[in-house]
């Protein structure tokens, strides 16, 4: 039954987002890479610099680390992650979901759940298709499939795929109890500041971002991008990140749903 | 056979706001059947409804609903239904979209959702616009959605904050006849109107809460009794109101005469029937150009005072 309950949330959700104003934002943010993977595939230029897949590789790893890790990810967590529960605030709705045979943490499930499929839906299809963008319009579908496939490429994006669904599932745990707190979004900009900031900040610090557990797990380290990397400090083990990873959207879901347990529907004061 | 239990009870419940009082020490039973709950504006009903269905949590006391606690009890949910005052939905889904998606989380399949929620727009004559979404609805068609959602499940008991908000006679008719017959199923019925005129078509059973009190508990008749014994002010405009006024203090039922302007006065009456036989009359006789005759105090805000003022001395 709860399975069933939670599909139920996770449908409603879902479909309350796909049709709010925090889609129009997140669809700019999705198209953000696109863009630039338009203008980068496009241009002649390009062509004549990057006559190798794997300089193309070398950049897109730079792409993964910063555009999509560092900005896409993060924001499209902000802003889907606050919003998913904020709106039933603000729209004066949640009653309805509390007057069902629910269990709150539950619905906090449920929320998340609609939450990622949409935030990893956007994420993930812009990060293919700017893969796919660049290296088909340079190389040709012949040599983009043997590098897939023959060369590793595939398991590659999978693994940096799956970095992206943590990062989502971190920041948007994060996000959904702020969003259940506050009703401005004014302190996510306080955790921006800390994940950006604090990799500059001395390497004993560093290990108290997610961004830093994030970026150790990615699975290449690009060559051109070294520098940046030992600003974010050397890797963590893989079993250290997976276990912060996992710990992280733990502990703030488990929150959410605490709050929830003792919410109640004051519209006026929330 | 063992008495019939009381379906909804408050032990001393205070609810405050901060510093504003919500509800105070109240204790009440409400039993199977339809109990109204009248009260102005602000006089704590939407409140005393949230507690009851466990959307607020009491600050001191205790609220069970069929023997169990409300604050946040999912499982009750299943025994009961709740029609808020609230009017926000899920703008953008239809009328069976929204009745369907919240079934859905009862948890008891697809299929049982769907055949509900149709069943549930189908009583509430809202079948013909099922498909279409709730922000071109008229409120109400809104009001009726809302009628809907609560009473989908057969809820045992039915809580139902101003259901007849927004609706034309005809809704208010057919609404009283739907609540009707769940009472009648056995069923209890909470619901709340600032007009007691509604509440008393339709049960006998109120309770009139003021100021975050329960003022009054009894039979509507109690209270027909202390409007008989309470002035009612009748407004009226007319041509010459100075000679109205002078005819009108001849009838023992007046009380006094107070001048708005030129053009009005109002009336204050013991005995309303005998004072409109009494100003068909005079129009009549005099030819006194009458323009508009209405209640000063049609709802029942001036007998909560009238109460509240007699608490008071």
């Amino acid at each position: 039954m709860k399975t069933q309950q939670i599909t139920a949330i996770l449908s409603i959700s879902l479909r309350r987002l796909s049709r709010s104003k925090l889609m129009g934002a997140c669809v700019v943010l999705g198209a953000i890479p696109l863009l630039i993977a338009c203008l980068f595939a496009f241009n002649p230029r390009a062509s004549l610099y990057y006559r190798d897949i794997a300089r193309v590789n070398e950049m897109f790893e730079i792409w993964v680390r910063t555009l999509f890790l560092q900005f896409i990810v993060f924001f499209v967590a902000g802003i889907f992650g606050f919003g998913v529960v904020r709106q039933e605030m603000d729209d004066r709705t949640l009653h309805y979901l509390f007057l069902q045979p629910v269990k709150r943490w539950v619905l906090v499930l449920g929320k998340l759940a609609a939450y990622l499929v949409l935030a990893s839906g956007f994420c993930l299809a812009s990060l293919w298709i700017c893969y796919l963008l660049m290296t088909l319009a340079l190389f040709g579908p012949g040599v983009v499939v043997a590098e897939l496939f023959a060369h590793g490429r595939f398991v590659i994006l999978i693994r940096e795929s799956l970095v992206l669904v943590l990062g989502l599932l971190a920041y948007g745990s994060i996000a959904m109890l702020m969003g259940s707190l506050f009703k401005s979004g004014f302190y996510a900009l306080i955790l921006l500041a800390w994940e950006t900031g604090l990799p500059y900040l001395p390497s004993s610090l560093k290990l108290w971002t997610v961004m830093h557990y994030l970026q150790s797990l990615l699975p290449e380290r690009p060559v051109g991008a070294n520098r940046l990397f030992e600003l974010l400090g050397e890797p963590a083990p893989v079993w250290l990140c997976i276990l912060v990873l996992i710990a992280v959207p733990s502990i703030f879901i488990a929150l959410c749903a605490l709050l929830f347990q003792r919410r109640e529907c004051l519209y006026a004061e929330t | 056979m063992a008495p019939d239990p009381a379906s909804i009870r408050l032990h001393n419940v205070s609810r405050w706001y901060g510093e504003v009082l919500g509800v105070n020490k109240i204790s009440v039973e409400i039993h199977p059947g339809i109990t109204g709950l009248v009260g102005p504006n602000g006089s704590g009903k939407s409140t005393l409804m949230n507690l009851i269905c466990g959307l607020l949590r009491p600050g001191q006391g205790a609220v069970t609903v069929l023997g169990e606690s409300a604050w946040n009890n999912p499982a009750l949910q299943r025994r009961l239904g709740y029609c808020t005052q609230v009017d926000h939905f899920y703008e953008r889904f239809t009328g069976l979209q929204f009745i369907r998606s919240l079934l859905a989380l009862h948890g008891r399949g697809g299929q049982w959702a769907d055949r509900t929620a149709r069943e549930a727009l189908e009583r509430v004559h809202l079948t013909e616009s099922r498909d279409r979404r709730i922000n071109t609805y008229s409120k109400g068609m809104r009001q009726r959605v809302k009628i809907a959602l609560a009473l989908a499940h057969q809820p045992e008991v039915l809580v139902l904050d101003e259901p007849f908000n927004g609706l034309d006679p005809q809704g208010r008719h057919e609404m009283m006849q739907l609540f009707g017959d769940y009472a009648r199923e056995g069923r209890t019925l909470l619901l709340s109107s600032h007009i007691l005129h509604e509440i008393g078509e339709m049960t006998n059973r109120i309770l009139m809460m003021s100021n975050g009190y329960v003022m009054a508990e009894g039979e509507v008749r109690d209270v027909r009794d202390l409007l008989r014994r309470h002035p009612f002010l009748v407004f009226i405009r007319c041509d010459k109101p100075r000679r109205l006024a002078a005819m009108m203090l001849d009838e023992p039922s007046v009380s006094r005469v107070e001048f708005e302007n030129q053009n009005s006065l109002t009336v204050a009456t013991n005995d309303p029937d005998a004072f409109y036989l009494r100003l068909n009359e005079v129009v009549l006789r005099d030819g006194v150009e009458v323009d508009m005759v209405t209640l000063a105090d049609e709802n029942v805000q001036s007998i909560y005072q009238y109460l509240a003022g007699k608490e008071h001395h």
